[in-house]
């Protein structure tokens, strides 16, 4: 399996709220707002609309949370 | 189920322009919660305790999040975040599960949402072949 390109996604959307189709790929609509993204893709026919918030910049990630209460 | 790393363009510091490819296990998760469902793609992270998610997509599912657990969470820079800890139906690899889920407003603005070891290692048996897939089963 090749790795699925979210190259146009950074460049494109940073620090927005995008949906995508099923594909994980092809973006459907983007906002500032997470609601307004899923509104506008429900309206073109999106019948499960898989959102993603994009990082307003695109840098090394070293991530993990823990709970500490 | 098998699942992509997607790949994507990092620069090494905010000034530099030269970008190199890297990939991230970032897979597709259904959430529901009182007949409402929504899809969100989240990064899997083993060094995470919980699930950890964007407050706004708890919005999307009509969750008020205030009116769960109060929890405080950190990362690897130390800095504290405040979260709401809430039970609801996780849908990953075909199979459906009750989890729990840490919405919090106060996730960094280049950070995502986490699948941790709580409410999701704990119900897969996971393979990264990097960076081909994630076998999740």
């Amino acid at each position: 399996m090749k790795p699925t390109d979210w190259t146009h996604v950074f460049k494109n959307y940073p620090g927005m709220w995008v949906v995508f189709k099923e594909d994980q790929k092809t973006v459907v609509s983007a906002s500032k707002s997470a609601k307004k993204a899923v509104d506008e893709a429900k309206k073109l026919g999106v019948k499960i609309p898989f959102l993603f918030k994009v990082p307003v910049e695109s840098l090394p990630y070293v991530g993990g949370f823990s709970s500490i209460e | 189920m098998k699942f992509t790393y997607k790949e994507i363009p990092i620069s090494f510091s905010p000034s530099s322009k030269r970008k190199k490819s890297i990939y991230r296990p970032i897979i597709s998760v259904i959430l529901i919660r009182d007949k409402k469902l929504i899809g969100y793609e989240a990064l899997i992270d083993s060094g995470s305790d919980y699930n950890v998610f964007d407050a706004a997509v708890a919005g999307v599912l009509g969750i008020n999040i205030s009116a769960g657990n109060k929890r405080q969470i950190a990362g690897l820079g130390g800095e504290k975040i405040k979260g709401y800890e809430h039970k609801l139906i996780l849908k990953i690899a075909g199979k459906q599960y009750n989890s729990s889920v840490i919405f919090s407003k106060q996730i960094p603005p280049n950070s995502f949402g986490i699948l941790g070891s709580q409410g999701f290692f704990d119900n897969f048996r996971l393979t990264f072949k990097y960076p081909k897939y994630i076998e999740i089963l």
